[in-house]
């Protein structure tokens, strides 16, 4: 087991460095920076030199790279245009906002998909499970921003139960969180209802049904254990799904989380701070994969003998 | 018997008729196939012949027709059936026309990332070793960015332009192949036919074109289509963010947008667009589904 964890845990720490070293090298090769200092600077050769030094471009590139990955170890990014302030503080004061989004998006989702999986699975072929196949196939169709200006639309402008944006008490919370928690309830309920169907027909929930268990018993006890596996390996691939979701929800409802700061950082030209966000948005994806990793070789003790 | 290889006519024209009848069965008895596939073929006809199906001029002002509503409320036009926008502009054309776009967008990214994604995924599975492990490695790194947040970055450096969005789809979406091929080809590499070309000296070069490389395709087509409906979905999103196709051509995202300034007073605007990208991208997943349950009755790639 140990071995298992420190094997994970270096192999994270190699992408963590692949990803900062990408990013790095995305921005200074593939767009072109001149254009943008240009843009940023009016033309002024004299700001644009400027700009050169504040993002230190003037010197080559592999010293660009080390001075970057030494400052980037000591938890430097550079500084963010706009804001006039390190970019990584600005970046990780979001961050909170983003978890609880995605928390409470994968926490409806799971635990919709879940339910409606599992009674459609009880009944199969029966308007119940055909309507819920349904559903979930219409959600995993349907694109979380369009979802979000209905809900808006029907939630906050119509009945005006719910506020339209912004952050603030529980009830700004609901909204984006049931937009986020969209595909994982769809594709949850998918994975259920057929890995359910798989294991009802299996030998031993017929043994407990000839013990004479009842229903709900076999189910939770017996079903849903075994049933649940697949599901939890899907929705932790998934998870940088979900945060592909959470960029663009942020956005649709004004929700402050690093998401909705790199769209802006983007629209402001923000440099350092693109570069900040993404690192870190790529960070967070690598750590909590780690982490579900390691949740599995507990679950599932198959794994970590491999 | 001097032609064993060799089949009789009247066999071969009874096997062929076999197979379109087993192809037809397989798609009349399909609930997926009678809904996905006809969705699919009338929104690729519409976005073929949108140009020429259009009601009205998609980009066409007219000012004294500014947000009307669809043809069944009070003041709606059957000239106009969806209503029109803040320009008084023909929803429904602009719809046909967006849709082109998505597609064009769609189909065009999802070669790109064939492209890229394919020979990868080869090469990672059949050399195995060090090369394997840094292509997987890059894999990795790729899978860490959300896949909007890359397209994003990717646009934000390129700039916004169809072909723009095209590369940074394609660019963010190859890894999907290369995970699905490598998979496959590290088990295909140790079956008897590889081994049995190896042994009569094919090159290297001739086994992975030839003999392996036949083998994937069919579950590629699978994860093609449905990464299609994930690309609709993308584009949307970044037409929708503004760093896709730019106004005046309209994107269902665009469109998206620009409906969502209008919703108070105008629930149509926005709803319209977002309904095409919805039954666009059900009948695109549908149809993937449906060409996984028949290609592959063990459904690997049910997780994909």
């Amino acid at each position: 087991m140990q071995a298992y964890l420190i094997k994970r845990a270096f192999r994270a720490l190699l992408v963590i460095w692949l990803v900062s070293t990408v990013v790095f090298l995305a921005l200074r090769t593939v767009g072109n920076p001149e254009d943008m200092l240009v843009s940023l600077s009016g033309g002024s050769a004299e700001a644009a030199a400027k700009i050169r030094a504040f993002l230190k471009l003037d010197v080559p590139l592999y010293q660009q790279y080390g001075s970057f990955l030494v400052d980037a170890a000591q938890g430097d990014m550079g500084e963010s245009f706009r804001h006039r302030q390190p970019a990584l503080p600005i970046v990780l004061e979001r961050l909170p906002a983003t978890m609880e989004l995605a928390a409470a998006g994968l926490f409806i989702g799971v635990l919709g998909g879940g339910t409606l999986g599992i009674v459609a699975a009880m009944r199969p072929n029966t308007w119940i499970d055909q309507v819920t196949v349904l559903v979930a196939l219409l959600g995993q169709a349907t694109p979380v921003f369009w979802l979000g200006i209905m809900l808006v639309l029907l939630f906050s402008v119509r009945l005006d139960w719910l506020p339209t944006s912004g952050k603030g008490g529980f009830t700004h919370l609901i909204l984006p969180a049931i937009c986020l928690s969209n595909f994982t309830m769809a594709s949850v309920a998918r994975l259920i209802r057929s890995t359910m169907l798989d294991v009802m027909s299996q030998d031993y929930i017929r043994t407990a049904r000839a013990k004479g268990l009842e229903t709900p018993v076999i189910v939770i006890r017996h079903a849903l254990k075994n049933a649940v596996l697949p599901a939890l390996t899907v929705t932790g691939l998934q998870l940088a799904a979900l945060l592909s979701g959470a960029v663009v929800i942020e956005t649709v409802f004004a929700w402050p989380g690093i998401g909705s700061m790199i769209f802006s950082a983007i629209n402001a030209r923000d440099f350092p701070l693109v570069q900040a966000g993404t690192i870190i948005f790529g960070v967070t994806v690598v750590l909590a994969n780690l982490l579900v990793d390691v949740l599995y070789a507990y679950v599932d003790p198959r794994i970590r003998y491999e | 018997m001097s032609n064993v290889g060799a089949t009789p006519p009247m066999v071969a024209r009874e096997r062929w008729r076999g197979r379109l009848r087993t192809g037809l069965r397989l798609f009349l008895t399909s609930r997926a196939a009678l809904t996905g596939v006809p969705i699919v073929l009338l929104v690729v006809l519409a976005a073929i012949f949108a140009p020429y199906i259009t009601p009205n001029d998609p980009y066409e002002h007219h000012l004294s027709r500014r947000v009307e509503p669809p043809f069944w409320l009070n003041e709606g036009s059957i000239a106009r059936p969806l209503g029109t926008d803040q320009f008084g502009r023909d929803l429904l054309s602009r719809i046909f026309l967006g849709g082109r776009a998505s597609l064009i967008v769609g189909v065009s990214a999802v070669l790109v990332a064939v492209v890229i994604g394919v020979p990868l995924g080869l090469l990672s599975g059949y050399a195995r070793g060090l090369v394997d492990e840094s292509i997987m490695a890059f894999v990795d790194v790729m899978l860490a960015f959300p896949f909007l947040l890359l397209a994003m970055v990717i646009v934000f450096l390129l700039g916004p332009s169809l072909t723009n969005v095209v590369i940074a789809l394609g660019a963010a979406g190859w890894v999907t192949y290369t995970r699905v091929v490598r998979a496959d080809v590290l088990s295909l590499r140790e079956r008897e036919f590889v081994v049995a070309a190896k042994s009569i000296g094919c090159n290297e070069f001739r086994i992975i074109l030839r003999h392996i490389f036949p083998q994937v395709v069919t579950p590629l087509i699978v994860v093609a289509t449905l990464q299609l409906a994930g690309f609709i979905v993308v584009e949307a999103a970044l037409s929708f963010l503004g760093m896709g196709i730019q106004p005046p051509t309209p994107t269902w995202g665009n469109m998206l947008a620009e409906g969502r300034e209008y919703m108070l007073n105008a629930w149509w605007y926005a709803t319209f667009p977002g309904l095409a990208i919805m039954i666009t991208v059900l009948g695109f997943n549908t149809v993937g589904d449906w060409l996984r349950d028949i290609l592959d009755p063990r459904s690997r790639l049910r997780n994909v």
